[in-house]
């Protein structure tokens, strides 16, 4: 059964399962960002629709579990309501809400402090992820994903909350050395070096993983 | 380059994260060593298996949940009103009303009176001390009358005076005060003298007495007439 579980894993490797579904809304952003700016509540809904999904995996990828990823989601938004008036239609809309997901992720973070909680097989189950399942094949396919994502998500919680943030954003979000370090307010060197100690650590950790399972 | 320098920079690489010099010196050495090509199958390995795990299942459920509570709070954020529209709510409403203009007209009228007070205050003062000069004769510590003198030019009278000098009605007073004997009162204030002793024989003991710069306060005490002999005749 190991066995099978690790030759269904690396099948669904590589498979992005949450891109930003933003993309063809990017032309229309600016207009709609500018209604928003003008206290328009239902074009910043619209920014909602357009975002919430990049929002709450990229939260998800820094804290761990859903509950606090959900939490800081709404968070992210509301304060993105609040400082609109602040951004200016130049600037990239989605790197000025990746400054407020990472500032919201680590308010969260230094919040909870030791007793930081990323999700297991079993809370997963407990949360019901496995409700709106069909048939028998399904729920091993979901189970199976939801082990990998307990193991990721163990993985990532050996990392320092910088370190986290750093590949998360580097490796999983797709941005650049400077955009990471632009986000993060911190030089490209720093960046470089905690993703390089974050690869490192998460290498460790899967080789472990490897091992163990023969 | 070692392995040893492969091996640090291997993280790195395996993102393309170094710069190309590194790079091209990174894969000839992996061109030519089969363990730190192994070590890079790895690192590529463990950032296929994180990114290909990482990204959690967002329902639609969850997401509509998500946006609903964002505009609950905003709604509630946009309907709470600030400070100073609750305040001006508050006096706008009717039951208010006489009160601010109860406040208002004490306020005017608190304005009005000190206007008027001020400079009056300052010129009725020299005329309101010598009146309370006369008022207040000089006492000692058991309420009897001391000779010679009225009353104390201390700091307590100044102070008292001015006071009074708030009171209109004092003001009035102090009109009626016959200059002429105000200023025999106040020639009659005996200056403050330097301390000075005065020694009486008084039975076996030596009484002293010694006036302070406060007319009011004497000191007195008694001593062995041998220490006077002493003092007196070294």
């Amino acid at each position: 059964m190991p066995g099978e579980v690790a030759e269904i894993a690396l099948m669904t490797e590589g498979l992005r399962l949450s891109e930003p579904s933003g993309h063809a809304a990017d032309h229309t952003a600016a207009a709609i960002i500018q209604r928003a700016k003008h206290g328009d509540t239902g074009a910043f809904e619209e920014i909602v629709d357009c975002y919430q999904r990049k929002v709450m995996t990229t939260a998800w990828r820094m804290l761990g579990n859903q509950e606090d990823a959900r939490d800081a989601s709404q968070e992210v938004f509301l304060r993105a309501y609040r400082y609109l008036g602040s951004f200016k239609l130049e600037q990239d809309f989605g790197g000025w809400l990746y400054r407020i997901i990472v500032n919201v992720c680590r308010d969260q973070a230094r919040k909870r402090g030791s007793s930081q909680r990323f999700a297991s097989f079993e809370g997963e189950r407990e949360a019901g992820t496995f409700q709106s399942l069909a048939s028998s094949e399904d729920v091993e396919a979901n189970a199976i994903r939801s082990q990998q994502r307990a193991l990721i998500a163990e993985a990532l919680a050996t990392l320092s909350t910088r370190e986290r943030m750093a590949l998360v954003l580097r490796d999983l979000e797709g941005l650049t050395t400077e955009e990471v370090a632009d986000t993060l307010g911190s030089t490209q060197t720093t960046v470089r070096s905690q993703i390089s100690s974050a690869r490192a650590k998460i290498k460790q950790y899967r080789d472990r993983v490897v091992k163990r399972r023969g | 380059m070692n392995c040893k320098n492969v091996e640090a920079l291997m993280p790195l690489y395996a993102g393309g994260d170094t710069d190309p010099r590194t790079t091209g010196e990174l894969q000839s050495h992996l061109n030519t060593c089969g363990q730190c090509a192994l070590l890079a199958d790895e690192y590529d390995a463990s950032r296929n298996w994180l990114s290909g795990g990482a990204a959690p299942d967002l329902d639609e459920a969850l997401l509509a949940e998500l946006k609903r509570g964002v505009m609950r709070e905003l709604q509630t954020a946009s309907s709470r009103p600030g400070w100073f529209e609750m305040m001006r709510a508050a006096v706008a409403q009717v039951a208010l009303r006489p009160v601010a203009v109860a406040v208002l007209l004490m306020a005017v009228i608190g304005t009005l009176s000190l206007w008027f007070l001020v400079p009056r205050r300052d010129s009725q003062a020299p005329q309101q001390l010598t009146e309370d000069v006369h008022e207040q004769p000089r006492q000692t510590p058991t309420g009897s009358e001391l000779p010679g003198s009225v009353t104390a030019p201390g700091r307590f009278a100044q102070v008292g005076n001015h006071r009074k000098a708030r009171n209109s009605t004092r003001v009035k007073r102090t009109e009626k005060v016959d200059r002429q004997d105000l200023t025999k009162i106040a020639t009659a204030i005996p200056e403050p003298q330097p301390q000075s002793a005065l020694a009486v024989d008084s039975g076996g003991m030596l009484r002293i007495e010694m006036q302070t710069a406060d007319p009011s306060i004497r000191i007195i005490w008694f001593s062995p007439r041998q220490i006077e002999n002493q003092e007196t005749n070294p």
